[in-house]
């Protein structure tokens, strides 16, 4: 009962602070191409970094909420065979698609690490980032983020049903 | 063909009716490759985090996907409609005809179909039905008229087109226009025939007072476009900052002018607009990788040898290509298919030597009208919601709209000039 309490505090704590992260990056980019016109016309001096780290706010956006977006079920999927069958095979459908996905996760996410650790020395050519932190960091968090989502699907969902109809 | 390529076409299929979302059926089909034929896995990461989805130029979609959701969420659908009804709800076909110029308006201002179905169609399904029109008829009216929304400036899937096919934003936003224009057109000749016998009701004939003061409540959201192209062609920003700056006026048109939407709706606009946005760049993400797969196996110049050796007329190469890319889109979103495809047909088109600016309307026509064919057009779902009507009567309703769509696609193929004539007679 108590893992269950702290789990429905710490689930929305988690999906909330990644889409806040998410609407921060965009509202970001907004500002950047903005400020981009204003110190160019305005002030006569171009931003010579709004580009790079619009685009790497473009990953960060991309990444960082690919969990929540299998949590709400939103990814684009096709649903033309799904829909025809019962709730049997529906579960066996949903089960191969878990671990399809993990299985892409998996390799995804050794993927992310191995390239950030390889490319931590190097910076980005504007920003003096490390190209790890811009471009690889929010995979790895997404990709932990999808799985973290996905084992709570799958692992606690049924549990908590049972445990509230007790 | 190597066994491996098409182990991946096989396995993202498969993996794909299996409902595995679309970047993890593409990502995964892709694995298989790497592992047979020993590419490194890391190489992963480095195609989808610094592949497509780090083009500057991309970030105008989801820019111009704010700008459309901000407009949508205030006053500004039902301004637009009111401007229609007083300048052509006299015609023949009354609201019929309001409900497409509406569209084409809105156009400009939302850049995708779906904005303007779930927005203005609700206003425009309410106000006909509520005039005695059928069901049936504004609903299919409603979802037809939508597909002018990526055609017509500013547009999200032009971007996207413009990204993967290399291409001019500025030329292919301006050639949208004539386009989206005869698609409007035609709509409306074909709702003058269909209310022939019908007899809906009309609005009175504006008188010059009317017309000039219909223009009032809708002219500062009308100069949105006016205001990008004009930024773009002039050079004063890129067609990214002419998405910033269409978002920054649309919020201030919403928030200050208007005052429609407060700065929370403005902060919700943004949080899903993200959101969405990012489905649909893991997708580019992942569809980064299938492209290595694509060019390392040389399958554009494959495909080229067997489009030339088969002596079709590039016409009908072309025509192949739309009912392709209209199948697909019965079953995917229309921006995730236009991803899917075009990297596999953008070297053919090129060797037929046929307007890729033209092109890309016509790829984008025929991709949006996904929305309005079953069994999985978003349009008609959301059509059907809107009125009450079963899913089955709704696309019954909206099919035969695809005719004069189908005309035009037809009309443009054999005329790229249709599309290429205005952004040919500017200067570069």
């Amino acid at each position: 009962m108590k893992n269950l309490e702290l789990r429905k505090k710490i689930v929305p704590a988690v999906e909330k602070s990644l889409v806040a992260v998410d609407t921060f990056a965009l509202a970001a980019i907004v500002f950047i191409s903005i400020y981009g016109v204003v110190l160019r016309y305005v002030f006569k001096k171009p931003l010579f970094w709004g580009m790079e780290l619009s685009t790497s706010l473009a990953v960060w956006m991309t990444f960082l909420i690919s969990g929540v977006n299998y949590k709400r079920d939103i990814h684009f999927t096709v649903d033309i065979l799904y829909g025809f069958l019962n709730k049997k095979l529906k579960f066996i459908d949903d089960v191969i698609v878990a671990l399809v996905t993990l299985f892409c996760i998996g390799v995804c996410l050794y993927s992310a690490i191995i390239s950030f650790v390889k490319n931590y020395k190097i910076s980005m050519a504007a920003m003096e980032i490390s190209v790890s932190f811009t471009l690889y960091l929010p995979l790895i968090l997404g990709y932990i983020s999808y799985i973290f989502f996905m084992v709570l699907h799958f692992v606690t969902k049924d549990k908590e049903v049972k445990q509230e109809e007790v | 063909m190597s066994f491996s390529l098409i182990l991946v076409i096989v396995l993202f299929l498969v993996f794909l009716f299996l409902r595995v979302p679309v970047w993890a059926s593409m990502t995964t089909a892709c694995i298989s490759y790497l592992l047979i034929n020993k590419i490194p896995l890391v190489s992963i990461t480095t195609m989808m985090a610094g592949g497509g989805i780090t083009s500057y130029v991309l970030l105008a979609f989801p820019l111009y996907s704010l700008a459309g959701n901000l407009m949508n969420r205030g006053s500004v659908g039902k301004r637009i409609f009111d401007f229609s009804t007083v300048n052509v709800g006299w015609i023949r076909g009354g609201l019929g005809h309001v409900n497409v110029l509406a569209s084409m308006l809105f156009a400009g201002m939302s850049g995708t179909a779906i904005a303007d179905i779930s927005g203005l169609g609700a206003i425009e399904i309410k106000q006909m039905t509520d005039h005695g029109y059928d069901s049936e008829f504004s609903v299919g009216i409603t979802i037809a008229s939508s597909v002018v929304g990526p055609i017509i400036p500013p547009s999200t899937a032009a971007i996207v087109y413009c990204v993967i096919a290399n291409q001019s934003v500025v030329d292919l936003f301006i050639g949208g226009f004539l386009p989206g224009l005869l698609i409007g057109l035609s709509l409306m000749v074909g709702i003058y025939i269909v209310s022939g016998k019908k007899n809906y009701e009309v609005t009175k004939r504006p008188t010059i007072i009317q017309f000039i003061k219909s223009w009032g409540p809708v002219l500062p959201s009308l100069l949105t476009p006016i205001i990008i192209l004009l930024g773009m062609f002039g050079g004063i920003f890129t067609p990214t900052e002419a998405a910033g700056v269409a978002v920054i006026y649309t919020a201030l048109l919403s928030i200050v002018i208007y005052r429609d939407i407060t700065w929370k709706d403005f902060l919700i606009e943004i949080k899903n607009t993200a959101i969405f946005c990012a489905g649909i760049y893991l997708i580019i993400a992942s569809a980064s990788v299938f492209s290595f797969i694509l060019t390392r196996e040389n399958i554009s110049a494959s495909l080229l040898q067997a489009v030339m050796g088969s002596s079709l007329p590039p016409q009908v190469t072309i025509l192949l290509i739309c009912l392709v890319i209209l199948f697909l889109g019965c079953f995917l979103d229309g921006t995730t298919v236009m991803i899917l495809v075009l990297p596999i047909v953008m070297p053919i088109v090129k060797a037929l030597q046929f307007d890729l600016i033209a092109f890309g309307i016509i790829v984008i026509l025929s991709a949006v009208m996904g929305v309005m064919t079953p069994p999985f057009g978003l349009g008609l779902f959301i059509g059907s919601k809107i009125t009450g009507l079963s899913f089955g009567k709704t696309t019954k309703a909206t099919v035969p709209w695809l005719i004069p769509i189908a005309i035009c696609i037809v009309l443009m193929v054999y005329f790229p000039q249709i599309v290429s004539v205005i952004p040919n007679l500017l200067p570069n």
